[in-house]
């Protein structure tokens, strides 16, 4: 059973889920963030990697698990949902079609354009969109201040280390401050940023908690000083 | 006896040597034409008995005969290649010999190797590696065609690994090429000559086996330094005035340790004490080229007093006149050793000198088992296992591109490669296969398909399949690695490369870090084109160690013995220094003695964790399995293990709960259901997957034409094996990795052994604290393996103090609200 818990905000109840992903109950919106889709058949191409990594697949099949499990109105990806401008090339049609298929009457797709993907694939359906705003939840790829919401953005696939005398643990994790909720990346062959890398803190220099997920479970831990968390 | 030209005979007087009887024995092989395996201990002339057939039989070659190969020589190191040419073109020029040299390694630059290509020389020095690209050649089949000779030097050295299976797979293909040559073995002394007799011959007739004996024992002492033993790890500092000392009592000494980490280390802190200025050197396989030539040729004209080295100098013919060898660290094997030790005094006659370092308690009763079986004449036995599976997907990758094949023809050429010679039909398809299209899962993509099946053979799909295959050929799966270009200071634009070093230490490194390479501090800048930039740190700076991977060195199963035979007995241990002495009667008097047979296990509570410490004396592998297998007894019972960590000794274990019942962790039945559960989870497994597949070519190390400029991307195979497991569970590629891990990695056949001898003998001493021998183990704290579970327990463990911390926080906000309220 995959860990979730409800967090409140100013704006209103996010529930963060251990795969990765976010979930609006007011506005019954799905969030996630930093797909990356075809990155590995992107390093193939560039040279960097010669394996088939089945990234796509496992990243689709992962939303479309997200998806039955809620059953929302509409599923938003927070930008960089395609890891280049080309991905459509590569992109299986099996991959299109099941991603044509998780966009229905009842559930629409909204692509937030990040900065891996100023274009969507035009195989691929669904609303393109700079930004959305709803409720008091501004969703966005980079961060954005929102003067009384709570931004909820991308972009930095966020990671922490936790340390104990007995060995660390590092995982992806929701980077938590009193405004802003930075996602950790969805993608399935994607790195990550330690929330505690000065180009991290630049971003979120009054980051009150992280949120790990690992193994289908959230851990959630106030982030106080550089000695417990790193 | 066989008569030798007068020239060279008198070349010999000249030097004041005389050819051995073993020599002019190799000359009648030589004419005999029969494969022969020559076994002589290090420095008796052993290289020169294998040349000098070939010396006499190309020293009446006439005039104006066309250039073709008549010997191949090949060394599993190319700084041995360098050496024989050097050696060889002494008399070659003396007599003014019609004989051509030539080396060829990858060091070999490429208008060299063109030369080479065209014009054959009459000797050709080479690795197995180089070998086997030249094998890949469509013109192989000519180049190769009136070969006489194939010396393979320092057998012993790497015949029970990959690389021999390598080597033997190209043997067998220059039999087929010119199947009217010999082979010459060359090997220091071993325990099992039959089986390296059998691996030199083709499969089903042997090779006649030569063997030298008669070498002086060597004077071996272990030092005694007037500063306490480290209790636990491998650092030489403590000792370090007193090897400054012997080095000065000598006139050249080689320095051995057992890591490029630990060279980097003692250079560094020689250095520091040099007071006298002695040129000191430093050598291990990670300096450039040049720097490794330049060190190379300081030893050989006694330039250099000393040089610290890791094993990349133990073998080679001739270090000039290194009187001494010290050896610092566990010896781990005695064949190890006497090859080290045969560094000196190059002369058969005269003993060697050498003297032992050791770091720690256990190290020093090691090195005292490996003098009594020197002295003894005793030998690690050797270990001989069927061919690696990857190794020949290689090979039929190698041998199409060369030409097409029939599947047939080349079963049989791999299974003449004694390795190879059960290797079933079934499996060679599944490898065929395999070579074709990467198997099930891998079908769809152009880039695994690197064999074509055409009606007249395989051959290699596309030229850049072949390209690809030969920029990769070898079985040295290494870190991926990028240069180390050093600048004379920050601001200067012009660096130079002086060396390579492992990406995964780079990753850990931030502008500003320093880290010690080739014997200076560095300060690092960050990486550039694929290159790690940095320029002198200012002195004093502390430095942060280069992590070389690979640097453990397995103990030999016969030293193993040996250890628990010496601890079991106190009449034995006059031969150790007192100090270890006085802690082994303190380890005797606290808790126990380990005995010769069953098994001492130890446990104690220390710092919020109960500790159990299995002292197995089994090595690093079994100690590994040992430790996956018992903490997922200890977590199915519920004792919640930790953590556990490993030497060469010892496996020690942590967890929550105290086990009063050690030995039932010990029965036997963890081998079957908990094994199990192990073989599908197996971090040890992906291990091996990952260098699995980069020789059977499904990844690679070097990439054609990978962009400079771009981003390096750690790529994760562990990843694809995952992908594998479910997409297509029965890949040929993830049985071998399985097979090889439960072998290579865990050596599961000795734990099995082990827990057999064990069972009902088993010594559980409970005790207040840690125990002598317990405190080496100990001090690998901070290296261990935290188990599945234990992860979730530590997030669980800050999630549950940080959410504590939160409701004591809004304790408190709500007495500052009520107080403001009010």
């Amino acid at each position: 059973m995959t860990e979730r818990q409800t967090l409140k905000t100013r704006a209103g109840d996010i529930i963060l889920d251990a795969r990765k992903a976010a979930f609006l109950p007011s506005s019954q919106t799905l969030l996630v963030a930093d797909m990356h889709l075809e990155k590995g058949s992107y390093l193939r191409e560039v040279g960097r990697s010669v394996l088939p990594a089945f990234d796509t697949q496992d990243t689709i099949a992962r939303l479309r698990d997200l998806a039955d499990a809620y059953n929302p109105a509409r599923i938003i990806a927070l930008g960089d949902s395609f890891h280049d401008i080309h991905a459509d090339q590569r992109l299986s049609p099996e991959a299109s079609s099941q991603l044509r298929a998780i966009h229905s009457e009842n559930c629409k797709l909204i692509w937030i354009l990040g900065n891996h993907d100023p274009d969507i694939p035009s195989a691929v359906s669904g609303e393109r969109q700079d930004h959305v705003e709803i409720d008091g939840f501004l969703l966005t790829h980079h961060p954005h201040d929102h003067a009384a919401g709570i931004n909820i953005c991308g972009h930095y696939h966020p990671k922490a280390k936790i340390g104990s005398r007995a060995g660390s643990v590092t995982a992806p994790c929701f980077a938590i401050s009193e405004d802003r909720i930075i996602m950790p990346s969805f993608g399935t062959f994607t790195g990550g940023l330690y929330v505690s890398d000065p180009a991290f803190v630049d971003v979120m220099p009054d980051l009150g908690a992280v949120s790990l997920t690992y193994h289908d479970r959230l851990f959630t831990i106030r982030y106080e000083t550089q000695e417990q968390t790193y | 006896m066989i008569e030798v030209p007068a020239k060279i005979e008198h070349w010999f007087t000249d030097q004041n040597w005389r050819i051995r009887d073993y020599q002019r024995s190799m000359v009648e092989a030589f004419e005999r034409r029969q494969n022969t395996l020559l076994i002589a201990p290090t420095g008796g002339g052993k290289t020169l008995a294998g040349f000098l057939p070939s010396l006499i039989d190309l020293s009446d070659k006439p005039d104006g005969a066309p250039a073709s190969l008549h010997t191949l020589y090949i060394s599993p190191l190319r700084a041995l290649t360098n050496d024989i040419e050097r050696n060889l073109n002494r008399p070659v020029d003396d007599l003014n010999l019609p004989i051509k040299i030539g080396v060829r390694t990858g060091d070999t630059k490429s208008y060299q190797r063109t030369k080479q290509r065209k014009t054959p020389p009459d000797i050709l020095l080479t690795t197995p590696e180089s070998l086997m690209l030249l094998l890949s050649y469509p013109d192989a089949e000519h180049y190769f065609s009136n070969l006489k000779t194939v010396i393979i030097d320092e057998l012993h050295s790497f015949a029970t690994n990959k690389r021999g299976d390598f080597t033997s797979l190209a043997l067998s293909r220059l039999k087929t090429l010119a199947p009217g040559h010999i082979r010459f073995g060359l090997s220091a002394t071993i325990a099992d000559a039959d089986s390296a007799a059998k691996w030199l011959g083709p499969t089903g007739s042997p090779a006649h086996v030569l063997e030298v004996k008669g070498d002086a024992a060597p004077r071996i002492q272990i030092m005694d330094p007037e500063t306490r033993y480290p209790l636990g790890g491998h650092n030489s500092r403590f000792a370090v005035k007193e090897i400054y000392k012997a080095i000065k009592t000598a006139n050249s000494t080689i320095v051995f340790v057992n890591t490029r980490a630990q060279t980097e280390l003692l250079f560094q802190q020689l250095w520091q004490i040099n007071d006298d200025h002695l040129p000191i050197g430093l050598y291990h396989g990670s300096l450039s080229r040049e720097r490794r030539q330049r060190t190379e040729a300081m030893i050989a004209s006694g330039k250099i007093r000393a040089v610290v080295s890791t094993s990349a100098l133990e073998m080679g013919i001739d270090w000039g006149d290194v009187d001494l060898i010290l050896q610092v660290g566990a010896p781990k094997g005695v064949s190890r050793l006497l090859q080290r030790i045969g560094r000196s005094n190059h002369r058969m006659d005269e003993p060697s000198e050498a003297l032992m370092v050791p770091c720690n308690p256990l190290e020093a009763v090691e090195c005292a088992v490996a003098i009594k079986a020197i002295d003894a004449g005793q030998r690690d036995g050797e270990d001989y296992t069927d061919g690696a599976m990857d190794v020949a997907v290689q090979y039929i990758v190698n041998r199409a591109c060369a030409g097409k094949f029939k599947k047939r023809q080349t079963l049989n050429e791999i299974r003449s490669a004694w390795p190879y010679r059960n290797l079933a039909k079934s499996d060679f398809d599944l490898l065929v296969r395999f070579a074709e299209d990467g198997g099930y899962a891998l079908r769809s993509y152009d880039r695994f398909s690197r064999l074509n099946s055409t009606s007249r053979g395989y051959e290699i799909s596309t030229p850049q399949q072949a390209r690809r295959h030969r920029m990769n050929i070898g079985t040295i799966v290494e870190y991926a690695k990028l240069k180390v270009r050093r600048f004379p200071n920050m601001k200067s634009k012009r660096g130079r490369n002086i060396g390579d070093i492992e990406e995964r230490f780079v990753m850990g490194l931030a502008p500003g870090d320093t880290f010690l390479f080739g014997g200076e501090v560095l300060r690092y800048h960050g990486v550039r084109d694929m290159a790690l930039e940095a320029s002198p740190a200012p002195k004093r700076t502390p430095p942060k160690v280069p992590a070389y991977a690979g640097g453990m060195m397995p103990l030999s199963t016969f030293l193993a013995d040996g250890v628990r035979t010496l601890l079991a007995d106190s009449q034995n241990w006059n031969t150790l220094p007192e100090q270890i002495q006085n802690w082994l009667t303190l380890q005797a008097q606290f808790s126990d003695l380990p005995q010769e047979a069953g098994v001492l296990i130890e446990s104690f509570f220390d710092r919020g964790v109960n500790v159990i410490v299995v002292h197995s004396f089994e090595g690093r592998k079994v100690n590994m399995a040992l430790g996956l297998l018992m903490t997922r007894r200890m977590e199915t019972l519920g004792f919640k293990p930790l953590t556990y960590s490993i030497t060469d000794y010892a496996l020690t274990i942590t967890s929550m709960e105290p086990v009063e019942d050690v030995e039932s962790l010990l029965s036997e039945d963890v081998l079957s259901e908990e094994y199990e559960m192990w073989v599908v989870e197996a971090p040890m497994v992906k291990r091996s997957f990952r260098k699995i597949a980069t020789i059977a070519g499904l990844t690679e190390q070097r990439l054609p034409g990978a962009k400079r400029t771009m981003k390096q991307v750690t790529f994760s195979t562990d990843l694809i094996y995952d992908v594998l497991l479910k997409y297509d569970p029965d890949h040929i590629l993830l049985r071998i990795a399985r097979e090889e891990a439960e072998r290579d990695l865990l050596d599961i056949p000795r734990l099995r052994n082990w827990l057999a001898d064990v069972q009902g003998r088993v010594t559980h001493k409970a005790l207040p604290h840690a125990s002598p021998l317990s405190i080496p183990a100990m001090m690998q704290l901070g290296k261990e393996t935290v188990i599945g579970d234990a992860k979730i327990a530590i997030l669980e463990r800050a999630s549950h103090d940080s959410q504590a911390a939160m409701r004591l926080n809004k304790v408190q906000e709500f007495i500052n609200d009520r107080e403001t309220n009010s």
